[in-house]
């Protein structure tokens, strides 16, 4: 790829208008006919399709395109998190808008042959509809995409996030180069991000202009701007597909916000665990050095900014703030308290600005479209949209982004599909192990920022996990806090100590070892835990907990009283019995029983389990040949 | 006999230091010392006694202590290196043993505590040698809901060693990671940088044993060069 450093805001537009119109084919413009490319195929690179080898498909459409001299006519790209992990690979094909689902290797050939050559759709592959069981062709009428709004996500699925001049055609750095050419005073940016009402996406949903109107007002002769990529909430992957698919928006926000406090240096603290968003970071920062947009003397102005990536090394404590600036200085990643606050002292003791990956998304078309189209967006408190990551026992798994406001109903059924195998909906989690789980009875609420903490429950950085009947909400709790417990830095005693104690009542409970005394002592610790804790990895470790006792009391108690696991998950509560109707006595779980507790005779069934010699190794249940045994 | 055995040692370093620079050797020996009081309380006698426990040679490192200099002094000018120089270490070397971490700290000059601090504290560092594969199993809410712990099991009984522990052979580690974010296609393995999703504990025998088959083919492509 040639680029060329841009020098002023004119050469940036000319470049713009002449590359939009390279792209115009994915926007549906049908006057390319005339034009030698007729088709654009985008095919999805993000980690969920890579790890279907959506790679090896797009290799193999570029190899066969060029075998049959069509790589003239259709041109094949690389293209961000469509949103559909579920149903990957997938490849889209424009300017029809045609959604192709999980295309494997084999599909190839038919696609170029049949959709290419002849116009002919390929039934096959297009998402069938669940509830209609119709074909949806068109990638703007899948139940899936239509109810979501996409902001944040606007350019994931739609351009080629290895290519600087596609983020530049569909409006890129345009706001930056229009900034440095007016000379734009930082205060009217601080203002206008004020007005907009954006919060913090990373889950504490501080506003982001008072935020960088703080940062700007400490004086310092060296400031610092921070991208927290740390995404470390299991079953929250937004961060990750905004970096994959969209990481020029990302380095625009933080050259915009470098230009707005003053500083000179950037950090973006990405996760090790995300590889391919490291190295489509590296590419984009790379090409914005190359293209005059990061560096000394970006556009011609006397403005500089630099950006550096920085690693984690898997502490999901690094998340926080004060831990995070540790750990970009090298050290172990312990929080402070605070104040003073980062934007007062924060890294090597500078004002710094730290936002997470999703806000500073939200930011270049923010300025770019101004703050009143944003507040129209969203509740009254909390503006715009969100990007959520549904995930667990739900249909259509995979990235959506809503406006605030939106049912979680709404999220579940008609985005989410319902749940898996029409089981039972019990409870939805978000805010990961900060936040708390949802019962069914309150599936109406509009989900916001004050609305989810109304119910015990956060925002955090947007993962909701669905859990249907057959999960045990104590069992789910004890996850957390084990989870909680092992990446507690060690710190503060609160925490590290009290997180532990939680963990060792909860596993008690699921050993059916439990006292009902202990659910007050259980309630007493942590909102104990809640209130003394140093950083918000103690301060929000117990809500799992809490959330799960005040709504699914009963399920505690059937443990406790009945020591029973209604869910059937608490291996330590289940029995392994046989099923009399089922059993043919055969007699071949009393032979492999290794402790002998199986006992019937030959062909008069049924056969019985003696469960106080039964030490529930499963093998019988492996062994049945009519699925008579099972665990209870 | 004592003194015979440490002045084999002795000849032994001398010959390995002078001639056959490529190889590197770790001697442990243990000493055992016996104090016996005598009739009064002021005397004793002491007994001594020095046996070897093992030898131990390796190829020498020089090429990878090169290697881990020019990281080293890439990053050294930059503030807040030291976990870049780790990561880099860690890459060069596999894994992170004290020798590793006390030569950073000697040509970074900063304390051996606050080296090894930073190694315990972050779960991608590895003071012991790992496995030719790191099987990490995604213990991520989604992937926990869908079943990840019986993946995690099936693996366990397949390999014979636990969570955290390597194969005798060296040819799989077993880790558990917190959400890689995939969650789509959950439940999640990962082996090395190969993402698999959408398991069921009936698709792992399969899955490990291409990466016995391949190590095999490859061992073997190795006979036949040498």
């Amino acid at each position: 790829m040639n680029l060329s450093p841009i020098k002023t805001y004119g050469a940036l537009k000319e470049l713009r208008s002449s590359f939009s119109n390279q792209i115009s084919i994915r926007a549906g413009d049908k006057s390319v006919e005339n034009e030698i490319t007729k088709y654009h195929i985008l095919v999805c690179s993000g980690t969920g399709c890579t790890s279907t080898e959506s790679n090896e498909v797009r290799k193999k459409l570029e190899k066969e395109l060029k075998k049959r001299n069509l790589d003239d006519k259709v041109k094949v790209f690389k293209t961000g998190c469509f949103g559909f992990c579920k149903l990957g690979p997938i490849i889209a094909i424009h300017p029809e808008h045609t959604l192709y689902c999980k295309v494997g290797l084999e599909n190839v050939d038919e696609i170029l042959e049949r959709h290419i050559k002849h116009g002919e759709i390929l039934k096959e592959l297009l998402y069938k509809s669940p509830k209609t069981g119709q074909y949806q062709r068109n990638i703007n009428d899948i139940d899936f995409f239509n109810s979501q709004r996409r902001i944040a996500l606007r350019n994931c699925g739609v351009i080629n996030p290895e290519d600087i001049r596609e983020y530049i055609a569909v409006g890129g750095y345009s706001v930056l180069a229009q900034m440095l050419n007016n000379k734009t005073p930082a205060q009217e940016i601080v203002e206008s991000l004020k007005k907009s009402g954006l919060r913090g996406r990373g889950g504490g949903g501080y506003l982001t202009g008072k935020k960088w109107e703080l940062a700007l007002s400490y004086e310092g002769d060296k400031k610092y701007v921070l991208c927290n990529a740390d995404e470390g909430d299991p079953g929250a992957f937004m961060d990750r597909s905004i970096l994959e698919g969209d990481p020029h928006s990302v380095i625009e926000a933080m050259i915009i916000a470098g230009y707005c406090i003053g500083a000179d240096q950037g950090y973006v603290y990405v996760r090790a665990e995300y590889p391919i968003a490291v190295e489509r970071l590296e590419i984009a920062i790379e090409q914005a050095k190359k293209m005059g947009l990061l560096g000394n003397n970006i556009l011609g102005s006397d403005f500089s900014f630099d950006l550096d990536i920085r690693l984690g090394a898997g502490a999901f404590v690094c998340g926080e703030e004060t831990a995070l600036i540790k750990s970009v200085m090298g050290f172990r990643g312990e929080p402070n308290p605070r104040p003073p606050f980062p934007a007062e002292a924060g890294l090597w003791e500078k004002p710094t600005l730290n936002n997470n990956v999703e806000t500073y998304a939200n930011i270049p078309i923010i300025l770019q479209k101004g703050a009143d189209w944003f507040v129209n967006i969203g509740t009254e408190k909390s503006k715009g949209t969100k990007v959520f990551a549904l995930a667990g026992q739900i249909n259509n798994t995979g990235l959506i982004e809503v406006p605030m406001g939106t049912s979680l109903r709404t999220i579940i059924y008609d985005i989410g599909g319902g749940i898996h195998d029409n089981k039972e909906f019990k409870a939805v989690q978000t805010g990961g192990p900060s936040g708390g789980c949802i019962p069914k009875s309150m599936l109406d609420i509009k989900i916001d920022f004050e609305s989810l903490a109304d119910v015990g429950s956060m925002m955090g950085s947007g993962g909701m996990i669905v859990m249907d009947e057959t999960d045990c909400m104590v069992d789910i709790a004890r996850f957390y806090l084990e989870f909680a417990q092992h990446e507690s830095c060690g710190k503060c005693v609160p925490c590290s100590i009290g997180t532990k104690r939680i963990l060792e009542i909860l596993e008690r409970i699921t050993k059916g070892k439990g006292k009902m005394e202990d659910l007050q002592i259980l309630e007493d610790l942590c909102l104990d835990v809640k209130d003394s804790s140093l950083c918000g990895l103690g301060q929000t470790a117990p809500n799992p907990v809490l959330s799960t006792l005040q709504y699914f009391k009963d399920e505690y108690i059937a443990h406790i009283k009945d020591k029973t696991c209604p869910a059937g998950v608490c291996n330590s509560l289940l029995k392994v019995v046989i099923s009399d109707e089922k059993c043919i006595a055969c007699g071949i779980c009393a032979r492999i029983c290794p402790v002998n507790a199986i006992t019937g005779e030959h062909k008069k069934p049924p056969f019985k389990i003696h469960q106080e010699v039964c030490i529930k190794c499963g093998n019988c249940i492996q062994k049945c040949p009519v699925d008579a045994i099972y665990k209870r | 006999m004592h003194c015979e055995i440490l002045w084999k040692i002795l000849s032994l370093i001398v010959i390995t230091s002078k001639e056959v620079r490529t190889f590197e050797v770790k001697i442990k020996v243990s000493i055992k010392i016996q104090i016996i009081p005598k009739n009064n309380p002021w005397s004793y006698i002491v007994k001594w006694g020095v046996s070897l426990v093992e030898i131990e040679i390796k190829k020498n490192n020089k090429e990878k202590y090169m290697q881990l200099d020019r990281v080293i002094e890439r990053y050294k000018q930059q503030e807040g290196m030291l976990i870049r120089i780790l990561q880099k270490a860690q890459e060069i070397f596999g894994h992170l043993p004290i020798e590793v971490q006390s030569y950073v700290s000697d040509r970074l000059d900063i304390p051996i505590s606050t080296v090894n601090g930073v190694v315990s504290f972050y779960s991608l560092f590895s003071e012991e040698p790992q496995g030719k594969y790191t099987i990490n199993v995604c213990m991520g809410t989604a992937c926990y809901v869908k079943g990840s712990q019986e993946i995690l099991k099936t693996i366990e009984e397949e390999l014979h060693i636990r969570e955290g522990e390597t194969t005798l052979d060296k040819l799989f580690t077993i880790k558990v990671t917190r959400c890689i974010g995939a969650c789509g296609l959950a439940p999640v393995i990962t082996i090395n940088e190969k993402v698999y999703g959408r398991l069921s504990p009936s698709d792992i025998p399969g899955i490990l044993h291409t990466y016995i088959k391949t190590n095999k083919k490859a061992a073997i492509g190795e006979e036949v060069k040498a």
